[in-house]
C-alpha cells in the first residue's frame, strides 16, 4: 500500500473545511488545514503536502497573494495548487491559472469533479473504498475544468 | 310728274324765273331746318340771291325791294355777266344749281353741277338720268322726295349719294323747290353740294364715339373733363353712375356729358378724403405729378363706393392748364377683397405666431421668406434679418451625437419635390449657441398649377422631452444594472451554503457519517436532487446576468463536436435513465472541427437534453445528431419523444423566462417525478439562444405537435488557416455587448 498523500486544504470556513477534510479522507487522503493567508504559508512549509486547495477570499492574505508566497519560496513552489472559490470564475479563473495554480473549482464542487481534479494533478490514488466514495448522483455538472 | 327731256342749256335763265312763291319759300325752310352749323355760312353766300329775295318777298313788304330782286332773277335774258358770276360763286362755294321745266321737260344743270357729277359738259341731263345717278338705296328716296314736292309743293333737302360718269360715289347734300302755277307743279329748282368728306367726318366721329362707349360701359369707366378755364365740369353717363346718380334730364343722347360745378362733385366726396383728393388734383394741376388717387364716394343711398381716378392735364402752348380729362372707375370690391385676403394673411399670420412650433417658409430655391415668432427664438433670427437669406445660414442642424451637419430637409424637399423628415437625434443651433432638440417636417408649397413656388419647414422643440427621454433610459438602465448587480450577488450568496448543504448531504450519502437505512438513502437523493436544481438555477442567473453586463465570455477555438456530445449524454445519463429514455448519438464521422467555446457548447447541449429528459414520457427516446450542412455549417439536433411545441410557441421558447404553457406540458410536468415537478426559472432555452447566437450559429425548432420535437443548432466550420499558428493564438476571446435590454424581473 502506498503512501497516504497530504492535501492542505485553505479555507475560512470551517463547515467547508470539515466538508473537504471528510470527503478527502474518506477517499484515503492524508488532510491538514489552514484558515487565512497566513497559516497557510505556515502549514504548508510544515507538512510539505502533495497538494494545496486553496481558497480566494481569505482573511490575512487572499488566495492570491498565498499563491505569490508559495512559489516565490523555493521550498514550497513546487506544491500544485488547486482554487476551489465561491467566486465567480469568469472574474478569476484566468488569473489564478496565470499565477499557476492548477485549476479553478468553482463551488460548490461536485465530488466526482473534485476527485477527478485531484487525481489528474496527483496520479490515481488507490482507495480501498473508492467504489463508494465515488459521487452517487452528480447530475447537472455544468462546470468542467481547464487545466 | 314731268317727264320731257329739254335740251336746251339756260341755267340761270331758268332759275330766275323759277325764283317765286311757294318755291323759294319752301328752299328757304330747308335752309333754316338744317342744323349743320358747318357749311352754313357759305351755303347762305351760295344762295344770297334767290334767299334774298324770297325773304324780302316773304317776310317784308317792300315792293321795291322785292320788285328789285325780282326784276334782278327774272331777267329771261341776263347780261351774262349774272350767270358767269353764279357759276364762279358756285365753284367758290362747291354748290351747283339745276332746274326742271316740267312743262317743256326742259333741265338745267350749272357748271358745277356738271363737275359734280364727272359729266363732261356736252352731256344732256334730263330729270330721269338726274334721278339715275343716285345709288341705289338713295334713289327711291329722291323719288319720293320730287314725287312729294310736285304734290304737295314742299321742297326736301337731303344727304343722298350719288354714282358719278367715273364710278366714283360722293355724297351730296341735294336741296329741291317746286315751282307751282295754279296749283300745279310747274318747275323744279334746286341745289347740289358735295358733303363727302363732312359725311365721312361724321361717321367716324360718330364711330370713334360709339367705340368709346363701349369701352367706358364694358369697363364701367366714368369719363370726366374738367374745363379749368372756366371751371366746368363735365361728367359722362358712367360718372353718374359711379356716383349713384340717374340722370334725370330726358336727352336722346344719353352719351352726352352734363356740365357741373366742381363744387357740387365735392360734396360727394367722403370728408376724411376731401383734403387728399383736392391736393392730388392740385399736385396735377401744378403739374408735379399726374392725377392718380383713389377716394370714396358717398352714394344718395347711404353707400360708400371706392373709386379710382387717373387724369391728366392739357396745357396751352404757354404750359397754362386747359383742361383735365381723366377717367373714374369702381374699386370697391377689389378694395374687398383686398381687405378680406389681407384679413386672411392677418389671422394666419397671428396663427403661426401663435402656434408652438416654428415655422420656416422658403422660396423654391431655399431662401428665406418667413419666419415666425418661435422659429425666430430658436434660430435667433428675425424674420426681417432673415429674409432672403439661403436656409441653411439660418437653419443650422446637426446631429445630437456626431455634431456633424445634417442634410437640411428644405433642402431636400426641394430637390425631390415631396415632403421629408428630419432624422431623430437632430439638434438645432441657434445664432446665439443655445441648443435645440428638434423634430421637424418640411413640405413642398405648389402653385395652382402644380409649380414648385417654395416649402415650408415646421419643427418644434423636443429638448426637454428629450431630456426626459435620455433621462428615463439613464434611470432604466442603472435600475437594471443595480438589478442585474443584486442577482449576481444573492446567486453567488447562494452559492457558499449550497455548498455546504450539498458536501455534508453527499457526505451522509456516502456514508462517511455512519451507515445510512436504505429509506435515508432513498431521501438524501431527494435532496441532492433539489440541491443540484438549486444550483442549476443559480448558475442560469448567473449566466443570464454576466450576458447582460456584456461579461459573458465566448472563447472560439475549434473543437470535436462529437466529444461535446459525449460529454453532455454522460452528463445527462442519470436523469434519462431514471425515467427509462434511451438516449441515442449519432455523430458523423469524419466531421470537421467546429469553431466554437466548448465550454458554451456542452452548456448548449445540457441546456437541451435536460430539457428533453424533462418533457419526455417514461421510456421515450432521446436522440442528438451531429452533420454537417451544405452552407458550410456544422449542425447539432437534439430530439425527442415528447408531446412537441405548438408552432405558434417555437419562436416564443427561447424568450427570456418563457416556459411553454398548456395542459400537456403541466400534465408532464406533474407527471415528471424525477424532476420533481418543477420548470425551473425558463432561464435555459434562452440561454441556449444566446449562446449559440454568439457563436455564429442558429438554432430553431421543428417537429409535429404530439409527435416530440426537434431543437436544432448550427455552429461555424473551422477553417484551417495556411500559416501555422500555436493553438492559443486561434483561441479567441470575444468581448460581447450585452444580450438584450430584457431583464430579470
Amino acid at each position: 500500500m502506498l503512501p497516504q498523500k497530504k492535501i492542505l486544504v485553505v479555507d475560512d470556513d470551517p463547515e467547508m473545511r470539515l466538508a473537504l477534510s471528510v470527503r478527502l479522507r474518506a477517499n484515503n487522503y492524508d488532510v491538514c488545514v489552514a484558515v487565512d493567508g497566513v497559516s497557510a504559508i505556515a502549514e504548508a512549509r510544515k507538512h510539505m503536502p502533495n497538494l494545496i486547495l486553496l481558497d480566494l477570499g481569505l482573511p490575512a492574505g487572499d488566495g492570491f497573494t498565498v499563491l505569490e508566497r508559495l512559489h516565490s519560496m523555493e521550498a514550497v513552489a513546487h506544491i500544485p495548487v488547486i482554487v476551489v472559490s465561491g467566486r465567480n470564475r469568469l472574474a478569476n479563473q484566468e488569473r489564478v491559472l496565470l499565477a499557476q495554480a492548477k485549476a479553478f473549482l468553482q463551488k460548490p464542487v461536485k465530488n466526482s469533479q473534485l476527485l477527478a481534479a485531484i487525481e489528474k494533478v496527483l496520479g490515481p490514488n488507490t482507495v480501498p473504498n473508492s467504489e463508494r466514495a465515488a459521487t452517487i448522483y452528480d447530475l447537472g455538472q455544468r462546470e468542467t475544468t481547464t487545466v | 310728274m314731268p317727264t320731257s327731256p329739254s335740251a336746251s342749256f339756260k341755267p340761270w335763265h331758268a332759275l330766275a324765273s323759277a325764283a317765286t312763291g311757294a318755291a323759294a319759300t319752301c328752299l328757304l325752310f330747308g335752309f333754316i331746318g338744317a342744323p349743320h352749323t358747318n357749311g352754313l355760312n357759305l351755303l347762305c353766300a351760295v344762295i344770297s340771291v334767290p334767299a334774298a329775295a324770297v325773304l324780302l318777298f316773304k317776310l317784308t313788304r317792300t315792293p321795291r325791294s322785292v320788285s328789285h330782286a325780282w326784276v334782278e332773277l327774272t331777267q329771261p335774258h341776263p347780261s351774262g355777266k349774272a350767270e358767269a358770276l353764279l357759276d364762279k360763286t358756285g365753284r367758290i362755294a362747291g354748290v351747283g344749281g339745276w332746274e326742271v321745266d316740267l312743262i317743256t321737260g326742259e333741265v338745267i344743270w350749272s357748271l358745277h353741277t356738271f363737275e359734280l357729277h364727272g359729266a363732261p359738259l356736252d352731256f344732256v341731263p334730263t330729270l330721269e338720268t338726274g334721278l339715275s345717278f343716285y345709288d341705289e338705296p338713295s334713289r327711291p328716296i329722291i323719288a319720293a322726295a320730287v314725287e312729294t314736292a310736285c304734290r304737295t309743293g314742299r321742297g326736301w333737302d337731303l344727304e343722298l349719294s350719288i354714282i358719278r360718269f367715273d364710278k366714283r360715289r360722293v355724297w351730296v347734300r341735294t336741296v329741291g323747290g317746286v315751282e307751282m302755277k295754279e296749283g300745279k307743279a310747274v318747275g323744279l329748282v334746286g341745289t347740289f353740294q358735295d358733303v363727302t368728306a363732312r359725311v365721312a367726318e361724321r361717321v367716324a366721329l360718330s364711330e370713334a364715339n360709339e367705340r368709346l362707349t363701349l369701352a367706358t360701359d364694358s369697363g364701367r369707366i366714368g369719363i370726366f373733363e374738367w374745363d379749368l378755364v372756366n371751371n366746368v365740369l363735365r361728367c359722362d353717363r358712367w360718372m353718374h353712375r359711379l356716383h349713384g346718380i340717374e340722370r334725370t334730364d330726358n336727352r336722346a343722347d344719353a352719351s352726352a356729358n352734363i356740365q357741373y360745378d366742381p363744387l357740387d362733385w365735392r360734396q360727394h366726396l367722403h370728408s376724411e378724403d376731401h383734403e387728399r383728393v383736392i391736393s392730388a388734383m392740385q399736385d396735377a394741376i401744378a403739374g408735379n405729378t399726374d392725377y392718380d388717387t383713389e377716394f370714396r364716394i358717398l352714394w344718395p343711398d347711404g353707400s360708400i363706393r371706392n373709386i379710382r381716378a387717373a387724369g391728366q392735364v392739357t396745357r396751352d402752348a404757354h404750359g397754362k392748364p386747359l383742361r383735365m380729362i381723366g377717367a373714374n372707375w369702381d374699386v370697391t370690391e377689389a378694395r374687398r377683397l383686398t381687405a378680406e385676403l389681407a384679413q386672411q394673411n392677418e389671422l394666419l399670420r397671428v396663427t403661426l405666431h401663435s402656434i408652438g412650433d416654428g415655422v420656416i417658409t422658403t422660396d423654391a430655391q431655399g431662401n428665406v421668406v418667413w419666419l415666425n415668432s418661435v422659429a425666430e427664438r430658436m434660430t435667433g433670427w428675425t424674420s426681417e434679418e432673415a429674409l432672403a437669406r439661403p436656409i441653411a445660414s439660418i437653419f443650422n442642424i446637426v446631429n445630437y451625437v456626431t455634431r456633424r451637419p445634417v442634410e437640411n430637409p428644405i433642402m431636400t424637399c426641394i430637390a425631390t419635390g415631396v415632403a421629408g423628415k428630419l432624422a431623430p437625434d437632430t439638434i438645432l443651433l441657434s445664432r446665439d449657441g443655445a441648443r435645440f432638440g428638434i423634430d421637424d417636417s418640411a413640405a413642398p408649397i405648389r402653385g395652382e398649377q402644380g409649380e414648385l413656388l417654395g416649402a415650408v419647414l415646421v419643427f418644434h422643440d423636443v429638448t426637454e422631452q428629450r431630456r426626459l427621454f435620455y433621462e428615463t433610459t439613464r434611470m432604466a438602465k442603472v435600475e437594471l444594472k443595480l438589478k442585474d448587480d443584486f442577482l449576481s450577488r444573492v446567486s453567488h450568496e447562494l452559492r457558499s451554503p449550497l455548498t455546504s448543504i450539498y458536501s455534508f448531504t453527499s457526505i451522509i450519502a456516502d456514508d462517511l457519517a455512519g451507515n445510512t437505512t436504505s429509506q435515508q438513502q432513498e431521501y438524501l437523493q431527494i435532496v441532492l436532487k433539489n440541491v443540484d436544481q438549486l444550483q442549476s438555477m443559480i448558475e442560469d442567473l448567473l449566466t443570464v446576468t454576466q450576458a447582460n453586463e456584456g461579461k459573458l465570455s465566448i472563447d472560439l477555438k475549434p473543437i470535436q463536436l462529437s466529444e461535446c456530445v459525449t460529454d453532455a449524454l454522460h452528463t445527462i445519463q442519470g436523469p434519462a435513465s431514471s425515467k427509462q429514455i434511451a438516449l441515442r448519438s449519432n455523430c458523423e464521422k469524419s466531421l470537421p472541427l467546429a469553431l466554437a467555446d466548448p465550454t458554451r457548447i456542452l452548456q448548449i447541449l445540457i441546456i437541451l437534453l435536460d430539457n428533453a429528459v424533462k418533457f419526455t414520457p417514461e421510456g421515450g427516446l432521446i436522440g442528438v445528431k451531429a452533420s454537417q450542412t451544405d452552407g458550410g455549417f456544422l449542425l447539432v439536433q437534439v430530439s425527442d419523444t415528447g408531446r412537441g411545441i405548438p408552432p405558434e410557441k417555437r419562436a416564443r421558447v427561447f424568450e427570456h423566462l418563457y416556459q411553454v404553457p398548456g395542459p400537456e406540458h403541466s400534465e408532464n410536468a406533474q407527471s415528471d417525478t424525477s424532476r420533481a415537478g418543477r420548470n425551473g426559472l425558463g432561464l435555459g432555452l434562452h440561454i441556449a439562444h444566446d449562446l449559440v447566437v454568439r457563436q455564429g450559429g442558429q438554432i430553431w425548432i421543428t417537429g409535429e405537435l404530439g409527435n416530440g420535437s426537434t431543437f436544432s443548432f448550427t455552429l461555424p466550420i473551422h477553417r484551417e488557416t495556411p500559416s501555422f499558428e500555436p493553438q492559443a493564438d486561434l483561441a479567441q476571446t470575444t468581448e460581447l455587448p450585452a444580450l438584450t435590454t430584457a431583464q430579470v424581473s
